[in-house]
């Protein structure tokens, strides 16, 4: 039904781009490949993720380099190539939707042309009954159907979102992420979307590319950055604790991390020198102190915090953060100000040397 | 000790007196700004305004202001207002110099501006010789009162047309684009639009300066009834003919800027109520942003 509404390539072509912009304090130098996926930039504010894509959209200039779905160059500064926007085949979300305030809903969706699709999007997307309103008069997640619909209106090849579902509050949130990932599952075309969230990105991509300072620090499945992180900024991103100390490598294997209050902890890999030890919350494991336990590495400390989140608890044990399920808290007694014990593995935790 | 609650009588009767002093302020101004609207009203034969309105010279006048406005109004937003998008959306160097041209005839005495005229359209002016060589002569003629008004009235439209262009969030104009609109169609479907009720209330106050214009047109265009006599040279002139018809036309333009005025108002009043409960994308924020 999608398909005939939204209108599925039979052959998606591949957007290549190779770019290099100076902003204000750093380069942005970016290479990207994106097939029919949805890749995912994520990074801090002002790293450089909007400017890529109206970079693509041909909405921001750039120094040098190459941009091109399949074989037509939109911008090559080597032939001097600069498609404008128009001429390119992009459907750009806005992060705040950017809908056209003196037009309603109908017109919106109709002014990228194709007056016959505009019906079938309006219904694909459930806002035929709002055909006549204007912008100002919807929800959240009602703009962003209509930004949608006026997106795929022109029958874009390649698909673009700015922080897609920051404007929506935590209740919509959740739906329009649902309904996003059927959409790009359905469409089947190049989708680059720019987010600050990393479970918005797992959730929506197929591959995230973490960028900061304007540099792909890495990128990958949301299941490779979590299990191979390349920095102490990916693990952050991911949600994983960080544990700074000073690492000295172990004859029988291993290495062996002295941590900034002066408790040792063990890992499996190797390093010498400065360390960040990264451990995810899922990994790490809480009991009662003086219960007997045979875990190489546990850091006892008053709980600083208790966060419930559905049916899993977030415990804070001095400077790590774990996650239980909310039957176990209970058993185990935990509460704030109270010693606790949070131990894991010496093969889940990662070492992440500190360079000068 | 007086108690804190309880204010001393000396610094109640100061605060009377401070209260005493504003309400002085307050009504010393509201009266000296009435007093000759309401003069105007009180020494007129009002009844007789029709019939002195009627006369063959005031005709005269009102055709030659009603003319040469509107030529100028139309010159006004017809080369304004690109002008106006041209310097709210390109960044170049040299443009705060160039919007402080735009400006100036806001500042510049009237009688100034009209010399300069002079000095550039007449004869032994700038452009005056080659002008007078191609058969046309400006000064002293129904053009001249054009141009003084133009000069005078479009910083009026200019100024305001462009802080509303620049009002217009880029990230409209911007979606246009990748929606596959040329530069020209995103002009007349989005940004143009968009300022409409910015452009009609910076056209309302050219339009009230145009029509109150004097100084300029007196020395550019002179006072000849029924070439370059518009209805403030004709109040001027009055004066020593008929007062009565002089006061006549001064109830006829403060009716008409007090028109101007009010309608003013609605406008903002009226673009404000619809900017304001706009999504983040529109008008309202972008301002506010």
């Amino acid at each position: 039904m999608i398909a005939s509404a939204v209108g599925v390539k039979d052959r998606a072509e591949r957007l290549e781009l190779d770019i290099v912009v100076a902003l204000r304090s750093f380069v942005l130098d970016v290479a990207l490949s994106i097939g029919c996926e949805t890749l995912a930039l994520v990074g801090p504010s002002g790293a450089g993720k909007t400017t890529v894509l109206r970079a693509i959209a041909g909405l921001r200039r750039l120094d040098r380099g190459r941009i091109a779905l399949g074989e037509q160059a939109w911008y090559d500064s080597a032939d001097g190539v600069d498609l404008p926007p128009e001429r390119r085949s992009v459907g750009l979300v806005f992060q705040e939707y950017a809908l056209f305030p003196h037009m309603d809903v109908r017109a919106n969706v109709a002014f990228g042309g194709g007056a016959q699709r505009v019906d079938d999007l309006l219904s694909r997307f459930r806002i035929g009954h709002l055909a006549g309103e204007r912008p100002t008069a919807l929800s959240g997640g009602e703009r962003q159907r209509v930004a949608l619909a006026r997106a795929l209106a022109r029958d874009p090849s390649v698909l673009l979102f700015d922080e897609p579902l920051s404007a929506l509050d935590a209740h919509t949130r959740g739906v329009v992420r649902g309904e996003l990932q059927d959409l790009l599952a359905e469409l089947a075309l190049p989708a680059l979307l720019v987010t600050h969230d990393f479970r918005d990105a797992a959730a929506l991509a197929d591959r995230i590319g973490v960028i900061v300072d304007g540099t792909m620090r890495q990128i990958g499945t949301a299941a490779e950055l979590v299990d191979r992180p390349a920095d102490a900024f990916v693990v952050s991103l991911t949600g994983g604790n960080l544990l700074e100390g000073v690492a000295r490598p172990l004859d029988g294997g291993g290495s062996e991390v002295r941590l900034a209050d002066g408790v040792v902890v063990r890992s499996d890999e190797r390093a010498t020198g400065p360390v960040n030890v990264a451990i995810y919350p899922w990994e790490v494991g809480v009991e009662a102190c003086g219960t007997p336990n045979g875990a190489v590495n546990a850091i006892v400390a008053p709980v600083s915090g208790l966060t419930p989140e559905g049916g899993r608890v977030r415990v804070r044990v001095g400077s790590l953060t774990a996650e239980t399920t909310r039957e176990e808290a209970e058993r185990i007694g935990l509460r704030r100000g109270e010693p606790a014990r949070a131990c894991f593995s010496a093969a889940d935790a990662r070492l992440l040397t500190i360079d000068g | 000790m007086a108690s804190i609650a309880q204010p001393t009588p000396a610094a109640r009767a100061g605060r009377a007196g401070l209260s005493a002093l504003l309400a002085l302020c307050v009504g010393v101004t509201l009266t000296f700004l009435a007093l000759p609207i309401v003069a105007l009203f009180s020494e007129a034969p009002l009844l007789d305004v029709p019939r002195l309105l009627g006369d063959p010279a005031v005709q005269d006048t009102l055709r030659v202001t009603a003319r040469t406005n509107l030529v100028a109004n139309l010159l006004i937003i017809g080369l304004g207002t690109p002008t106006a998008y041209v310097l709210a959306t390109r960044r170049f160097r040299g443009r705060s110099l160039v919007v402080t041209l735009v400006e100036l005839p806001l500042v510049l005495p009237p009688a100034v501006a009209g010399i300069g005229l002079l000095a550039a359209f007449g004869v032994g002016g700038l452009l005056g010789d080659d002008l007078n060589r191609a058969g046309i002569v400006l000064p002293f003629s129904e053009w001249a009162v054009v141009l003084a008004v133009t000069f005078v009235a479009s910083p009026f439209f200019v100024r305001q047309a462009i802080s509303t262009f620049e009002a217009v969030d880029p990230a409209l104009t911007d979606a246009a684009r990748t929606l596959g609109a040329s530069p020209a169609r995103t002009f007349w479907r989005i940004s143009l639009p968009l300022a409409v009720p910015g452009l009609i209330a910076g056209w309302v106050l050219a339009f009230a300066r145009g029509v109150g214009e004097f100084g300029a047109t007196i020395v550019f265009a002179g006072n000849i009834q029924g070439q370059t006599q518009t209805l403030t040279l004709a109040v001027y002139e009055q004066l020593d003919l008929s007062f009565d018809i002089a006061l006549s036309i001064g109830i006829l333009l403060v009716v008409l800027s007090a028109g101007v005025l009010l309608s003013y108002k609605l406008i903002v009043a009226w673009r404000d109520g619809r900017a304001a409960p706009a999504p983040p994308t529109a008008l309202g924020d972008a301002r506010s942003a």
